[in-house]
């Protein structure tokens, strides 16, 4: 099923959901997967990965209490749905297996761009 | 806005982009995250960075998730498509209703459509030339552009070895393919018999493969590396091998045996150059001295992919330097280091293959090419048409508002929002271009042979191409229904619906100042396209009957093509002529003054004193009967004679050349003719009266005739009728001429296909003005109906109070005129400034008198009379009853 497939992006915003919990919102994300990977993302861009995680139910959200911070306008704050664990989780098996497969020789002198 | 607790601001118009854009569920999170965001930069940073990040961020949001569903936002019901059924419906019954104004209005964008699709379809297949070579765009055709002291050549030539050279020292030269000789006519033996070929060239093998030339028979790979070798198109193989299989065999021209080693298809029209027989380069190469100074070839590159031309071009620079700068010397008498200095100047440069049949204009060119001004000068006019036509629909839509007042009353009470009104005048109009589009369709499919005829063209029509016709019809359909519909569906749309619901017009459609200024627009347009047609109509009559000085009526040039076999039977064929009572006189020259034979040499004033005259002069070699089979005349002197045996050395100079070297007393002058490197000295015994012998478009240049021969052709002065003419002389002709194919031009005919891009212009100007002129009265019938029957009840009410029917007439006439006048009088500097610009290229020219100004003015109210006559009659006429009763 194509719809239910998770894309790298949104991976690792869903991964970001779990380490912010329970203030996982846009902006935040964002700032979180800067500082966490190096990457330079548009707001609009987490927001976009955010909506299609909601559509394929990864996550749900609702809108937290208004506060005086960012003009009194409510956040909505992202949690990590059973199926959206199921997914990261299911992802990561599949790297794990992965990983285990590939001998040894494959990685022989790849030490990291070094050569004999 | 800003709320209280907002410690910055950002910038206002992102923030409303956004609410406009953004859905309306999502606006409150986004913009939060956006503000706080916003926040944060402004505390590290200055406010313009800031700024900028924040419509970065904010440009970013504009995605599928975060916008505003366009369609189903407003009206969140599925009614749209009923209510276009509706629209579909009102708009076929309101066509019904009024079948004159239907008529009018689908028969004016009708017209005007088709006009620019024929337009377009002549425009589209100018530009296609050469376009179906494969690589086009890497094929480039060298040009050498010489001013060496007296002698000027700037020709699509270049030196016969200048393609061996380049291929070896230029790697971004992939190949380079070689032609000489143009496109010329000749014959061929096959035996005994000898047939006439048309469209020869010489060339490379390379042409066989730099251009896309398919093969049908044979190999095209190395075909022409032997000197005699030939291969023909498919149509020249069953015009000499007439059910046989031409390849392997033998075809002899000039006493050579050629062997046919391909046969091609049958090169497309729209192509700089068609040839249906391709002998070998080398056959000429091989029989003559070629050097860098044998400018003769026409040399085509095929440049590597991604190389650039000026590359090249700088490589041409380098081989001009080198191998030509040494020779010029000798030829021209210009110093090697002097070729680009003193007002000389020497060049190489190339010409993308597919611009030179628009763009070039060359002396010598293969054949006569397009014209770039032709092309841009028919694509104005064809969007003057529909713009003219466009003004018809506005005027008449607009001009009917009152009737449809009523619909848009009703479909506001019922509540219609008036953007859904303007949508239903918007889609009625985009109807209206569709339907004239399909009609269009039809018009061109019967219109085009007509149209080919005036072009010279084949052209047909069909909906693919790329960019496919029928996608380009589709979107300017729409683009047309749109903009011509925009007007209208506004002022429709704006009306008071409790006004015209009571029947008050608020649209006064009497005192429309934007329709009358429009029908000024249109009529100034139709009287500036009237005098342009007339001006360029009497240039290219007075082009065509001015008197040149020799008398091309009644006059036929013959070919010769073998001279051994002519000169064998000159005499008899010569006598036999004679004896023939319409046939005056017999004279053997090539140079018709016509046909652009050319031959430069300099004349030089012998010196009393230190005053030495030089000019460059045409120089003719001709005979004693040449001016009188020309039907040229002496001014002074005398023509040449047999009686003088001293005229080998007598000159006859024409006005300009005796005016050009200044000479006191031209009879009997010693002059110094310098022509090949040699001086000849020669006297002047004659003065013959100037003629023209190139284009109208250059003056009268210098010219002598000098007593010699130039044997490949004779002049023929008959009287009579020319039909009656060429078939005394073909009978004669096929009896004496040893077999030689017989190919006889009448000079009045070679004079007309001078001017044959300048006729073509004049077809295209008469027709299509006719066609735009048409156009907008068309539209005047239309208002003229619709304004006069307006004026029904004032009319009655005139004729009760005893006005009399020519009163009544005689005013909604003046109502017509007045616009019509303005037009005019408007018209007249822009149309003086077109024609002026026209007529500018010729150097003998009409003068522009007023009268072609009060012609096309007179003719314009004339033809708006007419019109507006028949409806303004038919309502002075009437019975008051009538036209009071209905209420």
């Amino acid at each position: 099923m194509k719809g239910t497939q998770l894309g790298e992006f949104e991976e690792l915003v869903l991964l970001i959901i779990g380490v912010l919990y329970p203030n996982a919102y846009g902006l935040k994300i964002r700032i979180e997967i800067m500082e966490q990977t190096g990457r330079k993302v548009a707001i609009g861009a987490v927001h976009s990965a955010l909506s299609r995680l909601q559509d394929k139910g990864f996550v749900k959200s609702q809108l937290a209490e208004a506060t005086h911070e960012r003009g009194g306008r409510r956040k909505r704050l992202f949690q990590i749905t059973a199926t959206g664990k199921q997914a990261i989780e299911k992802n990561h098996e599949l790297r794990n297996s992965l990983w285990n497969k590939i001998p040894d020789m494959a990685l022989k002198g790849l030490n990291y761009g070094g050569s004999f | 806005m800003g709320r209280a607790s907002d410690p910055y601001r950002p910038p206002a118009l992102a923030d409303k982009i956004l609410n406009w854009l953004c859905r309306d569920e999502l606006i409150e999170e986004i913009r939060g995250d956006l503000h706080e965001f916003y926040g944060m930069e402004r505390a590290e940073k200055s406010a313009l960075k800031a700024n900028w990040s924040y419509w970065y961020h904010m440009l970013h949001f504009l995605r599928p998730f975060a916008l505003k569903k366009l369609l189903s936002s407003n009206n969140h019901n599925s009614n749209n498509i009923a209510m276009y059924k509706n629209y579909f419906l009102i708009a076929l019954r309101n066509f019904r209703k009024d079948k004159l104004y239907s008529f009018l209005n689908l028969s004016g964008l009708t017209i005007g459509i088709a006009s620019c699709l024929m337009i377009f379809l002549y425009v589209r297949d100018e530009y296609s030339f050469d376009k179906h070579h494969e690589g086009y765009d890497q094929i480039y055709r060298v040009v050498t552009d010489l001013k060496l002291g007296d002698r000027e050549f700037h020709r699509p030539l270049a030196p016969v070895v200048l393609a061996e050279h380049l291929t070896e020292t230029v790697p971004e030269v992939e190949e380079a393919a070689r032609i000489m000789v143009g496109q010329f006519n000749s014959v061929v033996d096959l035996g005994e018999k000898q047939m006439q070929i048309k469209n020869a060239t010489y060339a490379t093998s390379e042409v066989l493969s730099v251009f896309t030339i398919p093969f049908i028979a044979g190999d095209p790979k190395g075909a022409l590396d032997d000197p005699k070798t030939v291969v023909m198109s498919e149509s020249m193989a069953a015009h000499l091998f007439p059910g046989e299989d031409a390849l392997g065999k033998i075809v002899t021209f000039n006493s050579d045996d050629f062997i046919v080693k391909g046969i091609y298809k049958d090169m497309v029209e729209n192509g700089h150059f068609k040839f249906d027989f391709i002998m070998s380069y080398r056959y000429q190469t091989s029989r003559f001295q070629m050097g860098w100074m044998n400018i003769n070839t026409y040399t085509y590159l095929k440049l590597a992919k991604d190389a650039a031309p000026e590359t090249v071009e700088a490589k041409l620079t380098e081989a001009l330097k080198t191998y030509i700068a040494p020779l010029t010397q000798s030829t021209f008498n210009v110093p090697g280091d002097e070729i680009n200095a003193n007002g000389n100047h020497a060049r190489f440069y190339l010409q993308a293959l597919a611009d030179i049949h628009l763009k070039s204009n060359l002396d010598r060119e293969i054949s006569v090419n397009g014209s770039l001004e032709n092309v841009r000068t028919i694509s104005l006019i064809g969007i003057i048409i529909l713009f003219i036509a466009g003004i018809n629909f506005v005027n008449l839509s607009t001009a009917r508002a009152a009737i449809r007042g009523k619909e848009v009353g009703v479909r506001k009470v019922l509540g219609s929002k008036r953007k859904q009104l303007i949508t239903q005048f918007l889609f009625e109009s985009t109807l209206y271009s569709i339907g004239a589009f399909l009609l269009a369709i039809g018009v061109v499919v019967l219109m085009l042979p007509y149209f080919n005829q005036i072009i010279g063209r084949e052209l047909t029509f069909s909906l693919g191409g790329t960019p496919p016709l029928w996608l380009i019809m589709t979107v300017s359909a729409i683009l047309l229904g749109l903009g011509a519909g925009s007007y209208p569906a506004f002022v429709l749309s704006s009306f008071n619906p409790g006004k015209t619901l009571k029947g008050q017009t608020q649209f006064k459609t009497g005192k429309s100042w934007l329709r009358s200024s429009l029908v000024v627009l249109q009529f100034s347009i139709s009287t500036t396209l009237i005098v342009v047609t007339l001006v360029v109509n009497n240039q290219l009559s007075y082009v065509m009957d001015k008197s040149l000085g020799f008398d091309k009526d009644n006059l036929i040039t013959l070919d010769i093509m073998d001279l051994n076999r002519y000169d064998r039977n000159e005499e008899v064929l010569k006598n036999e002529l004679e004896s023939k009572p319409n046939i005056e006189s017999y004279s053997r020259s090539g140079f018709v003054p016509v046909s652009g034979s050319r031959r430069e040499f300099f004349l030089e004033k012998l010196g009393e004193g230190a005053a030495k005259e030089s000019i460059s002069v045409q120089s003719w070699p001709v005979n004693e009967t040449y001016i009188p089979t020309q039907g040229m005349t002496i001014k002074a002197g005398r023509n040449f004679s047999k009686e003088f045996a001293s005229d080998t050395t007598g000159l006859i100079l024409n006005e300009t050349a005796a005016k050009n070297l200044q000479l006191a007393d031209p009879i009997g002058a010693n002059l110094s003719l310098k022509a090949g490197g040699e001086s000849y000295a020669m006297r002047v015994i004659g003065i013959v009266e100037d003629f023209h012998f190139a284009s109208m478009k250059e003056s009268i240049k210098p010219l002598i005739f000098y007593k010699g021969r130039d044997p490949w052709s004779i002049s023929v002065r008959f009287s009579g009728s020319p039909q009656e003419a060429l078939s005394t002389l073909k009978t004669i002709w096929e009896n004496n001429s040893g077999g030689q194919p017989f190919v006889a031009d009448l000079v009045s005919q070679q004079y007309t296909n001078q001017y044959q891009k300048e006729d073509q212009m004049k077809g295209l100007v008469n027709a299509f003005s006719v066609l735009a002129i048409s156009v907008a009265i068309l539209g005047l019938v239309g208002l003229a109906t619709f304004m006069t029957e307006q004026r029904r009840k004032e009319m009655g009410i005139r004729k009760v109070l005893g006005a009399k029917p020519s009163q009544l007439f005689a005013g909604l006439l003046r109502n017509f005129t007045v616009p019509i006048a303005i037009s005019c009088i408007l018209a007249i500097p822009v149309s003086y400034l077109a024609a002026n610009s026209w007529l500018s290229e010729y150097v003998y020219r009409i003068s522009l008198s007023p009268l072609f100004f009060i012609g096309a003015s007179l003719l314009m109210i004339l033809l708006a009379w007419l019109t507006v006559s028949f409806q303004s009659l038919k309502v002075a006429r009437s019975n008051p009853t009538e036209n009071l009763r209905y209420e």
